[in-house]
């Protein structure tokens, strides 16, 4: 741990970076003698503050300072419609401004040192060397509780094909998507450029195989490219703040977003109590389901679902049932079981 | 001579380009334990876990 602390020497003579020396970014005391003295008044995160990485970087910061990464509101948005008024200035004062926006990444948490998940940070990623990416040390760390293991096989299951293929989180999630396009968003459904699977795979329905040209035709616009290339089972927590209980599973359900597409959906840990210690309650605890979509991260070509229809339209394997769902859950999660029927014959 | 001049001010830039002080060098205090891996090793102190935050 202590060498995520290490600064690469080599760096002071080449990083125009290093050109206002360490106390140009971090302060503290260049004259104290000892730790203490000479950490006092340092700035641990410079780049929280974007006017430091704004001198010279100026059209990034400008964007950024309303990107989802920065402004944590995805992580408001996806839960107020749970609190009354009351509870929402409760909600945002308490927990938001204290808890979610605490997650936020600074410029630095992606080109110089990794975040701090759970108190635990790899440090330095390359020696204090300002990085333009590396998705291992940095999405990883932020990520790697579900998408990123999920992505690698790290979690079980086989790998992602795309990971296979040499790609990384980049190669799909672009630069814009990270540093903000300027506009200001609530959630990350509403990014303009965010990557969806057709910008690469745009000739479904022309494939030569009728199996799978049927398959794409019939289920376009009715099932996600998820819900069929899901590979396995990925992570689902089902009691945050509580007991530790997060556990593989493979859900089908209704995109609770547009009420009718089938996709893989994700046990999201808001229970009725979860901010019950911080003495906020959810008066509208049903207004939103405890499942969400979720753009699993295990994608394969070949999976149970696209080697036969029967297993969702006669086996139904992996369909969120009203007895599958958690106990004392929102009752908006009903909602979200599909009907699945098998395929009718016709002569 | 017009070339002979272009050729010079080109070897003067190639020359400029190589040095390696381009920048300031930082030789404060931060440095003498941040880039010492026994400095530093001895001075780390192991930070408390929060066990619970959560993770994405």
């Amino acid at each position: 741990m202590y060498k995520g602390y290490l600064v690469d020497q080599t760096l002071l003579d080449t990083d125009p970076h290093f050109a206002m020396g360490c106390e140009g970014c971090h302060k503290g005391n260049l004259e104290g003698a000892t730790r203490e003295e000479a950490h006092q008044g340092l700035v641990k995160r410079p780049s929280d503050n974007l006017q430091t990485c704004a001198t010279c970087h100026q059209k990034i910061t400008s964007t950024y300072e309303k990107a989802l990464h920065y402004t944590s509101a995805g992580q408001r948005h996806g839960v107020m419609k749970r609190f009354s008024e009351t509870e929402l200035k409760q909600f945002d004062e308490k927990i938001f401004e204290q808890s979610c926006r605490s997650c936020h990444a600074s410029c630095g948490s992606c080109h110089v040192k990794a975040a701090a998940v759970g108190g635990i940070s790899i440090g330095l990623i390359k020696g204090h060397k300002f990085i333009k990416k590396d998705e291992g040390k940095t999405c990883a760390f932020c990520h790697g509780g579900r998408v990123y293991p999920e992505y690698t096989g790290e979690y079980g299951g086989k790998p992602d094909v795309h990971y296979q293929k040499g790609m990384l989180c980049m190669d799909c999630h672009q630069k814009s998507d990270m540093h903000g396009d300027g506009n200001t968003y609530l959630s990350k459904q509403d990014v303009k450029d965010r990557p969806v699977c057709t910008n690469c795979h745009n000739k479904l329905g022309q494939e030569a195989r009728l199996t799978t040209r049927t398959a794409h035709t019939q289920h376009r616009d009715k099932v996600t490219c998820y819900g069929c290339h899901a590979s396995a089972e990925y992570r689902n927590c089902y009691n945050c703040h509580k007991e530790s209980e997060s556990k593989p599973g493979f859900i089908l359900g209704l995109n609770p977003r547009d009420g009718k597409t089938l996709t893989t959906l994700r046990v999201i840990p808001t229970v009725r109590d979860t901010f019950a210690a911080a003495g906020v309650t959810m008066s509208h605890f049903d207004a939103l389901p405890n499942y969400w979509n979720t753009p699993a991260h295990n994608i394969r070509k070949r999976t149970d679902r696209t080697r036969s229809c029967d297993a969702c339209h006669t086996d139904k394997a992996g369909f969120l049932t009203k007895e599958a769902l958690i106990e004392n859950g929102s009752k908006a999660n009903e909602r979200l079981i599909y009907p699945i029927n098998p395929i009718p014959i016709t002569e | 001579m017009k070339t002979k001049i272009t050729v010079f001010l080109v070897l003067i830039l190639f020359l400029a380009s190589l040095s390696s002080s381009t920048v300031a060098v930082d030789k404060s205090n931060c440095m003498t334990c941040h880039t010492s891996d026994s400095a530093i090793k001895a001075l780390y102190k192991p930070p408390v876990i929060d066990t619970h935050a959560g993770e994405g």
